[in-house]
């Protein structure tokens, strides 16, 4: 085996939880998903244990392995369009760690906080945080998310005053839901203008 | 010192066949009648020998009760599933409950386990492939169906070691046909396997793209669906007509049974080239008066047809699925590979036409195809100078079950080997002191629907009230398509990990046993 192949497995291997999965595949951040699929048959191509099939079970193979599953791990992640979302979102924050965020429940421990291991990976706090994004947006309750529809519809149809009524009632279910607050004051100043032609 | 053979087998429900790469070139390895095709039949001689392959079909007819075929639709399931009851209900050889809810066939007061009987087919493989290299043979890789969950593939595995092959990799079928469609050729296409065989049909998207990568993209199938189950459609309609100019049930009669399957499987076979088939059976049956009563039939393509149009027609079901799962549809295919017996039929051939709107490919051998992709994927583990690469995919859902009956998915189906994930699970109970961790396969969120491959138990945590205590699950699943579990407790660090392994299958002392009676055993 080729000593620089070894040292380099050994370095990757140890540093892999501080690299996220554009470094991994060694692609850009707004790569392709067709960049992103070659990047994935590279890196297998390098790093996946079937390539070392008569290697001796050791530290050399358990690095290679170590290594594959995060390259299939970044592949699968970023392959697919919403949890590739989730990911970059996580990674935003992790970045720019805005005061907690205000849906978080009371104690729940602020993204920031995530231990550092799996920061830089897809985990089932990705999912939930995404999902939570979401429902943030578009209505966390039932009635919340029907009438934030109902409201975009009449917004749409320029029947400002039934979409701002429809926004506050929205409210009255979820009164911590920054974007149907926004929309009810858009529709709000959309009122007055109707006037003003008046 | 040359390179070790490594053999591939494509192992099938009713026909196998062998295959090597030598200096770069792919070859079906011919038994010495020339036969490259053979029966996964095992026939017991009354002198104790034992007969494989396709002499011992011929013996289906004179000795029912003493030939096994098919053995592949029983291996690695449990003695309670449909499947076992349903082969009960035509298989003229005794199908037997053995220790664990496993399946054992009863052949002249032996019990033999299903690893058992298709590694007399495995050996029968490796014989030929020594007797025509002039060397021992002791690696192979063995295809399965794609569809088969691990169970299955560990009991093929087992087969494998009693049979004397230490069995390198287990892959599925039509992945091995497109590796053997796309070897050498240095394209960039996406293909599609469409594997109709005697017992099971499978679906396979693959890219193969640069460097002769070839990356399995998506993966469906249906366990319980075949050219056999054409033959039934017509030994149905063979017995119905019978029935209906003599009044006699031939279904009750296993001598006549066996007969109408061979003429069922002749004539669906005849299919191929000819639109109208003539059947007659000299002696289908004798009354206990001794009279000889004989069969005569003819039957047209258009009657074929409507037998066993459904059937078709469920494959482009399983179709459908594959293209959903890989987020792409029929027009982004380069090529249609066709493989097993039953794509001979134009009717098969003008369905997969229509459905794709592209012609399949021509030139590809559908009964070789897979063992030859086994032969590659041999050469591609052990020689450095090999010029494929396989990506590979788990084909089902691996899911863990929780409370209520209810699983929840840990790795989809799809997913690239190797790969691991981790999950976090709280307790359930109040002071607690351990948790029942039980790995299911599948795609269904109701354990009950599910395969269990297999559960461990998991204490030394803290004992507090429910929800309190954390402990993180990692499934992995390496390249070898095998799982492994293990639970850890993150507050104390303590873990525990196991093996993923089969819960009806052999243990390793039956397997020894096994590999003494089939090494021993005299092929006739």
């Amino acid at each position: 085996m080729d000593p620089k192949f070894a040292t380099e497995v050994e370095t990757l291997s140890r540093l892999i939880d501080e690299l996220d999965y554009y470094q991994i595949l060694r692609v850009p951040k707004n790569a392709s998903l067709g960049q992103v699929r070659k990047a994935y048959h590279e890196q297998s191509l390098k790093f996946h244990p079937d390539r070392f099939f008569g290697l001796p079970e050791g530290a050399l193979k358990s690095g290679i392995k170590k290594i594959a599953k995060r390259v299939a791990e970044a592949y699968v992640t970023l392959r697919d369009a919403s949890k590739r979302r989730a990911y970059d979102l996580q990674l935003q924050r992790l970045q720019s760690p805005s005061p907690a965020a205000p849906e978080s429940a009371p104690g729940a421990p602020a993204p920031a906080a995530a231990p550092p291991a799996t920061a830089l990976r897809f985990t089932e706090q990705t999912e939930k945080a995404f999902k939570q994004e979401k429902q943030q947006q578009f209505g966390k309750t039932e009635k919340g998310r029907k009438l934030y529809q109902q409201g975009m519809r009449e917004f749409q149809a320029k029947n400002f005053v039934a979409a701002e009524r429809t926004f506050k009632m929205a409210l009255a279910y979820e009164p911590d839901n920054e974007l149907f607050a926004k929309l009810r004051d858009e529709a709000g100043r959309n009122i007055k203008t109707d006037y003003t032609i008046k | 010192m040359a390179v070790e053979p490594v053999i591939g087998i494509d192992l099938g429900t009713s026909y196998s066949s062998v295959a090597v790469v030598q200096e770069g070139e792919v070859m079906v390895i011919p038994n010495e009648w020339g036969e490259t095709v053979h029966a996964s039949v095992v026939s017991f001689l009354e002198d104790g020998r034992i007969q494989v392959g396709n002499d011992a079909k011929r013996r289906l007819l004179t000795h029912p009760r003493h030939t096994i075929y098919s053995a592949k639709r029983l291996i690695g399931r449990f003695f309670f599933s449909p499947e076992v009851k349903k082969a009960r209900a035509v298989c003229p050889y005794e199908i037997v409950e053995g220790p664990n809810h496993s399946v054992r066939i009863q052949v002249m007061g032996e019990q033999l386990s299903l690893p058992q009987v298709s590694a007399l087919v495995l050996k029968e493989m490796k014989e030929i492939a020594e007797n025509h290299l002039g060397c021992e043979i002791k690696k192979a890789v063995v295809t399965v169906p794609a569809f088969f969950n691990d169970n299955q593939r560990q009991a093929t595995n087992d087969a494998g070691r009693i049979a004397g092959l230490e069995v390198l990799r287990i892959i599925n079928e039509p992945t091995a046909a497109a590796l053997a469609y796309g070897f050498g050729k240095n394209v960039n296409e996406r293909v599609v396997v469409y594997d109709l065989g005697g017992g099971t049909f499978d679906v396979s998207i693959l890219e193969i793209g640069d460097n002769n990568t070839f990356e399995v993209l998506a993966t469906a199938g249906d366990t319980y669906l075949g050219g056999d189950d054409m033959d039934m459609r017509l030994m149905d309609f063979f017995a119905d007509q019978f029935m209906q100019e003599t009044g006699i049930n031939l279904r009750n009669d296993v001598q006549a049974l066996q007969k109408l399957r061979d003429v069922a499987e002749e004539t669906k076979k005849a299919f191929s080239t000819k639109k109208k088939v003539k059947v007659h059976i000299p002696e289908v049956f004798t009354d206990s008066d001794g009279k000889v009563y004989e069969f005569n039939s003819i039957i047209d393509n258009d009657t074929f047809t409507k037998l066993i149009m459904d059937l078709i027609q469920r494959t482009f079901k399983v179709c459908d699925e594959a293209f959903q799962s890989a987020g792409f549809t029929v027009n982004d295919v380069d090529g249609v590979i066709l493989v097993g017996g039953p794509t001979r039929l134009p009717l098969v051939r003008d369905s997969v036409r229509h459905y794709f709107s592209k012609e399949p490919q021509a030139g590809v051998n559908p009964d070789h195809v897979v063992a030859m992709g086994a032969a590659i994927q041999g050469a591609a583990l052990t020689d450095a100078a090999a010029q494929t690469f396989l990506l590979d995919v788990t084909p089902l859902t691996l899911r863990l079950a929780t409370v209520g009956g209810f699983t929840e998915a840990i790795i989809d189906k799809n997913t690239p080997v190797p790969i691991d994930r981790t999950r976090t699970f709280v307790t359930s109970r109040d002071n607690q002191d351990k948790v029942r961790i039980r790995i299911l396969q599948g795609e269904s969120n109701r354990v009950e629907e599910n395969e269990l491959l297999g559960e461990f138990e998991f204490s030394g945590f803290r004992i507090a009230g429910r929800g309190e205590v954390k402990i993180e699950v990692t499934f992995e699943i390496d390249s070898n398509g095998i799982v492994n579990v293990s639970a850890r407790d993150p507050e104390s660090g303590q873990s525990a990990s196991t093996r993923v392994s089969l819960s009806s299958g052999l243990t390793e002392q039956e397997i020894q046993q096994s590999t003494q009676r089939v090494q021993s055993a005299e092929l006739a």
